[in-house]
């Protein structure tokens, strides 16, 4: 597993760092683009993330407690 | 499990990580999220059927975290440099030294400025949509979105060359 972290990290890496050669290189159009791109490989870790198990667990709290205001009698 | 529920959630992970962005803590954007959950719930009877359901939950989100803040009087920043560490995982793989650069450009920018750049750029929202969110005008978000870039262009070091807002959100949107 921690392997396959390394191995993913070192891919992210290398194009990060291609993304950031060509950043210092190019134009107001391409600079654009790899800020944009830099700003969702920042942004997509946090989406990534693992999610605890709390919200599923609220979720499923809320639509029971829903039911059985709808349901009494279930 | 009903449709309202799956589509709340398969947001969660955005949610987080708007909350995230906006707060800079990872346990505080947690309970944000949760409150925000539990108020979509309770109020979802004015939730508009086939509206934007994102749009609608990033804007409980942001009044949110919002009210929560004028109420503590919370001072937005990132005490226990939850991002700085997290991006730092891998500080040792010098690929991961240009990230770092932009996340620590991107955690000085204002939060406005910030908030402006994660919803066009990251989430993909329309600038009126944004607009809608934040309650100002669109050219307000255009131009909050064409400071960011302009200040992430400062802050790296980068040579500056001519303003394109749109480019960037062309470019963010892969339209």
């Amino acid at each position: 597993m921690a392997d396959e972290d390394d191995g993913q990290s070192a891919v992210e890496g290398a194009e990060v760092r291609g993304t950031m050669d060509s950043l210092k290189q190019h134009p107001a159009t391409e600079l654009g683009s790899a800020i944009a791109k830099q700003l969702k490989q920042l942004y997509g870790r946090d989406i990534s993330e693992p999610l605890p198990d709390r919200f599923s667990t609220l979720l499923e709290k809320l639509a029971k407690s829903e039911g059985s205001k709808s349901e009494p009698h279930e | 499990m009903s449709d309202f529920q799956k589509d709340l959630a398969s947001l969660v992970p955005n949610l987080r990580a708007f909350a995230k962005s906006l707060c800079g803590n990872a346990d505080y954007a947690d309970d944000l999220v949760q409150e925000t959950l539990i108020k979509a719930w309770k109020n979802r009877s004015s939730f508009a059927e086939g509206s934007n359901l994102k749009a609608w939950m990033f804007t409980i989100l942001r009044n949110t975290f919002l009210s929560d803040r004028r109420k503590r009087k919370f001072e937005v920043e990132d005490p226990e440099g939850a991002l700085a560490s997290r991006l730092s995982t891998h500080g040792a793989q010098s690929g991961h030294m240009d990230l770092l650069d932009f996340a620590e450009a991107f955690k000085q920018l204002p939060d406005d400025q910030r908030e402006a750049l994660i919803l066009i750029g990251a989430e993909g929202f329309s600038y009126e949509e944004a607009a809608l969110m934040c309650g100002c005008a669109v050219g307000t978000i255009k131009s909050r979105v064409n400071r960011a870039r302009n200040k992430l262009v400062e802050l790296m070091g980068i040579e500056d060359a001519d303003s394109d807002t749109d480019g960037v959100m062309r470019a963010a949107t892969g339209s």
